[in-house]
């Protein structure tokens, strides 16, 4: 557990970088929560911010480790590549969710049709997406040469997938449907759905949530041969 | 109890190494060494000789495309402790939270972690500034920091890539009894070095990198006499002699036991078989000839010498490194 015990002692030491991470969720978003925009918009926002948040926040970093040495000198250690993205990802998706916590208070409490139920909902999708987008995010960064190519790279695969997950627009037909059940961004989306009192927030099928937990595990063992892309020298 | 490795025997063992960068560029051919328990291996060459990649080959840190590693006696990642020449820390965090991180990622508890890194720390003078973020450390600090963690670790195989590079008089000092230290406990160094005179008197055995090749591995004694062991003297003269250096460089090239002579800086450098037996000789053909000497310096040969005749480096810009 030391690169969760790392993580969190690396995120406690910056409490700048912490705060700012508080703040700056809570500036944005209460604004858009507490605003007469249509609900499917205020979704659309939250989803957009609440995946950029986590993607780009295990992308960066990731790039800037790698190109300092810093995984270079943690993998010399001994410490094998899957346990180091595994305990990684799930110390930084905590973090997030820790950093979220008081936004997703204050959306809880401005939403138009938040219930009891819905918010424990909210928090177990959140959950869900911060894993899977903090996978992601090192998926990206294995990929790329540099930051300026991680934040692209992850804000185009995120807006996708959120595109996917019918967040800018209701899956329609057959074949958006089965594509938004398999998409791992999906629960949030009908979390704050829910949240919201809209129509599309009845839940997704029960399989769908078993294939989206499912890809989420597939990417995580694929990231797994990806980090090798972190060793030195830089073979990108 | 388990019984405690025999000095001498192998703990890391290359054959036929080579390797090359994504853009093709090869750092490292055919390099075959092997590395003992309780000695010190010190490496020689110019920048980009190949060094840093031998080290990070042998630490298990990249993988060679050529040849094998074999490591009898440091099988696993962590029984090989790598100090790189560029050392990375959390700069947000302290000198002791990083070395007891890294040491807790070998595996070790926290408490025992700590404890390992402070003491680690007040080894290498670090103890007055463990509390500091690393960020704000200077390089010599940094890489008496990664020293501590190297150490520290305890590892069979211990491998270090310039360490000199930014330490100070004391801690070169440090260095050298840990050396020692580790060394007497049956442990095995790998160091890099620009430094001839450290390697000949804390080195057991030196190899001598050339474009990426091994060119020449022994003692420091037997890599000098490889060169033919011949003594240099230096003879510095006064302002008004130097007009009439060839003269003098003429007069002394036919002297008993000269084996070469020239110029150099404001004197005149002679080569000879022994310098009891040359020198006589040579003062007095240079008084002769009316040499009016400040100064007469004897310089047997050294490691830097023999790094130079046995590599083949040139100083000149463009030579290979």
């Amino acid at each position: 557990m030391t690169v969760w015990w790392l993580a969190w002692r690396s995120a406690l030491a910056r409490r700048r970088l912490f705060v700012w991470n508080v703040a700056v969720p809570a500036l944005l978003l209460t604004p858009v929560a507490s605003s007469d925009a249509a609900a499917p918009h205020r979704v659309a926002v939250f989803g957009v911010f609440i995946v950029f948040f986590a993607t780009f926040g295990a992308a960066l970093p990731a790039v800037r480790d790698a190109r300092e040495g810093w995984l270079d000198t943690v993998f010399r250690t001994g410490v094998r590549r899957p346990a180091w993205l595994v305990q990684t990802t799930l110390a930084e998706a905590a973090i997030d969710l820790v950093q979220l916590a008081p936004v997703t208070a204050v959306l809880a409490l401005l939403a138009d049709g938040a219930s009891p139920a819905s918010v424990p909902i909210l928090i177990a999708a959140l959950a869900v997406t911060l894993l899977f987008a903090n996978v992601l995010g090192v998926v990206l960064a294995a990929t790329v040469r540099s930051l300026a190519e991680a934040a692209l790279a992850s804000a185009a695969v995120s807006l996708l997938l959120l595109h996917f997950a019918g967040f800018f627009r209701p899956p329609v037909s057959g074949w958006t449907r089965a594509l938004a059940a398999l998409d791992p961004y999906s629960p949030l989306r009908v979390a704050l759905a829910r949240l919201e009192g809209l129509p599309g927030g009845g839940g997704l099928p029960p399989w769908a949530v078993v294939a989206a937990l499912g890809l989420g595990g597939l990417a995580a063992l694929t990231a797994g041969r990806w980090t090798r892309r972190f060793e030195w020298p830089a073979t990108r | 109890m388990t019984p405690r490795p025999a000095s001498g025997d192998p703990l890391l063992r290359a054959r036929g190494l080579g390797f090359a960068y994504p853009d093709g560029t090869i750092a490292l051919r055919d390099v075959a060494l092997e590395i003992r328990r309780g000695e010190v291996v010190g490496l020689l060459g110019a920048n980009g000789s190949g060094k840093s990649t031998l080290l990070r080959l042998l630490a298990g840190a990249a993988r060679a495309h050529e040849g094998s590693i074999g490591r009898p006696g440091a099988p696993r990642p962590a029984d090989r402790a790598l100090a790189g020449d560029r050392p990375v820390f959390r700069e947000w965090l302290t000198g002791l939270d990083n070395a007891t991180a890294l040491l807790r990622l070998r595996g070790r508890s926290a408490a025992l972690a700590r404890a390992e890194a402070a003491v680690w720390l007040e080894r290498f003078d670090l103890a007055p500034v463990a509390g500091r973020r690393t960020g704000t450390y200077s390089r010599g600090m940094e890489t008496r920091l990664a020293l501590a963690v190297a150490f520290a670790a305890r590892s069979p195989a211990i491998l270090l890539d310039e360490p000199l590079a930014a330490l100070d008089p004391g801690g070169r000092e440090r260095l050298t009894v840990a050396l020692a230290e580790a060394r007497g406990e049956g442990r095995g160094i790998v160091l890099s070095t620009h430094d001839p005179a450290f390697a000949a008197t804390r080195c057991d055995r030196v190899g001598f990198l050339r474009a990426g090749r091994l060119v020449a591995m022994d003692t420091p004694a037997v890599l000098i006499a490889r060169i033919g062991g011949r003594t240099r003297i230096e003879v510095e003269l006064e302002d008004g002699a130097e007009a009439a250096r060839g003269a003098l460089v003429a007069a002394l090239a036919s002297s008993p036991g000269v084996r070469g002579v020239r110029s150099l800086g404001v004197g005149l450098m002679l080569e000879v078989d022994e310098a009891e037996t040359a020198l006589p000789p040579a003062l007095e053909r240079l008084f002769r000839a009316g040499a009016r000497v400040r100064s007469v310096r004897l310089r047997p040969p050294d490691l830097g010498e023999a790094y130079f005749a046995l590599t083949g480096a040139r100083l000149e810009p463009g030579a290979p490194a």
